[in-house]
């Protein structure tokens, strides 16, 4: 069975419609990297899959559940959490406050959930204090994914996680997307670093235009010569 | 001259907390609320209707606390105004910005509800209560005499204390407790929090709440202070204004220094000017911060507090 699972989705915003129609499923565990051009509509669909677009036509199943169109509160519940490309922190908390944000919905002590978290990002514990404005690109990205993964979610939305980070810090991030899916949290990532998430993920998403264009194995797709050629910008 | 000084951190406390309010529902709702000074005098008036009229029917001893103006019906009156103050601008909420936010309004539209919420408010508490002025008491209390010719009134003490500690109250709140987190956050991300699982329509509940029952207190200590007038609130809305500006819009801690700062030079101001010139002095501080120092005192290109 799979954790996540979208079917058909047409979806936009207002009377521009971007997705005409893709499908894609995510199974417990799983790494899977949706890779595509610019403007081919992948952020449109972390955006729909996690409630903050609904879409016109189109389902979207989260174990089972349907969750198309119920409000993102909603779907964090339910073990679904998103990490958005840009303005992913709350700069003037610091970062302990935005763990405690991405707590919010715990009723429990969520100590315990908070050293797990600090487990997979040391560098935060010593920084726990600090305003996430005073940190670094690189840490920030952490602290968006500490943030999204205080609710123990199954599976995990990183819109861009590497967007605008110097090149140390991308082979930090995949790094740590690693530490998480060893956790046993799936991921579903969206990438301009399309090459380098494929390598980081068990399975790819090929968008183009708004539509599926190839699915298949990472290791397929890195192989695969039109793809290599139209989207990871060289031969295979 | 000191004693001047000591008058307008007395005012100051006031602004204070009238800005430090008004400026939390602005870092929140991100518009300038222009009903927030009439949402003080609604404090005032619901305070006055207890303390003058309800309490005096239930029989509640009138026996004042020491050498202040006031007692009991006052101490029952204060929690009694901010709850149903705080009730008047949630309800507002709902019935006039929230159908304006599910609309997607541009934010000018919301300045100009709130201008029609405050004119509303001031013509209902002309038809209720009239134009003409009201006291909490008529008794006189003797000023306290204090070196350089400083003479307070222990109600004026009570009113520097009491705004000194909702805003230290207010800052606790804020930085403590998980809603008040969680107001933070959202005034700093609204889209992040909403991701992060934080229902956003409850916290601009909160802040509305929050912010009313600032003013109805600030209200309230005006009255004790001075008197109840139907435009006691919206008189007060420029040098209110003034103070966040000063301290930089949509910062709390700002707007409490803003205040202060507002406070004692309008009081200063009338050594050499008329006092009806009061407003005026408001309006350049207003004018000038906004050409040196458009962000305040405290104010940062940032959002959130």
């Amino acid at each position: 069975m799979n954790l996540l699972e979208a079917s058909g989705i047409i979806s936009g915003y207002g009377e521009i419609e971007i997705l005409h129609g893709v499908s894609l499923s995510v199974g417990a565990g799983e790494v899977v990297a949706i890779i595509g051009p610019n403007g081919c509509g992948k952020s449109t669909l972390m955006k729909t899959i996690f409630g903050l677009l609904e879409p016109s036509q189109g389902t979207v199943t989260f174990n089972d559940t349907d969750i198309t169109g119920m409000p993102p509160h909603d779907i964090v519940c339910l073990g679904l959490s998103y990490v958005p490309q840009a303005d992913n922190t709350f700069l003037s908390l610091t970062v302990e406050e935005n763990l405690a944000m991405g707590a919010f919905l715990r009723t429990d002590n969520y100590a315990k959930q908070a050293e797990m978290v600090y487990g997979l990002f040391p560098d935060l514990k010593t920084r726990r204090h600090t305003k996430v404005s005073a940190l670094s690109g690189g840490q920030r990205q952490m602290v968006a994914m500490a943030r999204a993964l205080m609710l123990d979610p199954q599976l995990l939305l990183l819109d861009e996680p590497t967007a605008g980070l110097a090149p140390v810090f991308v082979e930090t991030v995949f790094g740590q997307i690693e530490h998480i899916n060893g956790q046993g949290i799936a991921v579903l990532m969206v990438e301009q670093n399309a090459r380098m998430a494929l390598e980081h993920a068990q399975r790819g998403y090929v968008l183009a235009s708004g539509e599926n264009r190839f699915t298949d194995e990472s290791k397929a797709l890195l192989a695969n010569e039109e793809v290599a050629r139209l989207y990871l910008g060289g031969a295979a | 001259m000191i004693a001047l000084v000591v008058d307008g951190i007395i005012l100051g406390s006031i602004l204070s907390l009238g800005a430090v309010s008004l400026t939390l529902v602005y870092g929140i709702v991100r518009f300038a609320n222009f009903a927030h000074g009439d949402l003080m005098a609604v404090g005032a008036y619901v305070a006055f209707f207890l303390v003058n009229t309800a309490f005096v029917a239930l029989g509640l001893p009138d026996a004042t606390f020491g050498p202040l103006s006031f007692g009991l019906p006052m101490a029952l009156a204060l929690p009694v105004a901010m709850l149903v103050t705080a009730g008047v601008a949630v309800v507002v909420d709902r019935l006039v910005f929230r159908p304006m936010r599910q609309r997607g309004y541009a934010p000018v539209m919301f300045v100009i509800g709130s201008l029609a919420v405050a004119f509303a408010i001031r013509a209902l508490l002309f038809i209720i209560w009239g134009p003409e002025f009201h006291f909490f008491t008529q008794a006189l209390r003797p000023a306290l005499q204090l070196p350089f010719e400083v003479r307070v009134k222990p109600d004026q003490i009570f009113i520097l204390l009491a705004c000194l500690t909702m805003v230290a109250g207010l800052y606790l709140f804020l930085q403590r407790s998980k809603i008040g987190k969680a107001l933070r956050a959202t005034a700093d991300n609204p889209d992040l929090a909403r991701v992060s699982g934080i229902n956003t329509e409850h916290m601009l509940v909160w802040t509305w709440a929050l912010g009313a029952a600032m003013a109805a207190t600030a209200g309230i200590l005006l009255g004790i202070d001075a008197q109840l007038r139907p435009e006691m609130g919206w008189n007060l809305l420029l040098p209110l204004f003034a103070a966040a500006i000063l301290g930089g819009i949509g910062n709390p801690y700002g707007a409490l220094v803003g205040g202060m700062i507002i406070g004692i030079v309008q009081q200063v101001s009338t050594a050499f000017l008329l006092p009806t010139y009061k407003p005026a002095v408001a309006f350049v501080i207003l004018i000038l911060v906004l050409l040196i120092r458009p962000r305040g005192i405290l104010g940062s290109e940032q959002r959130g507090f």
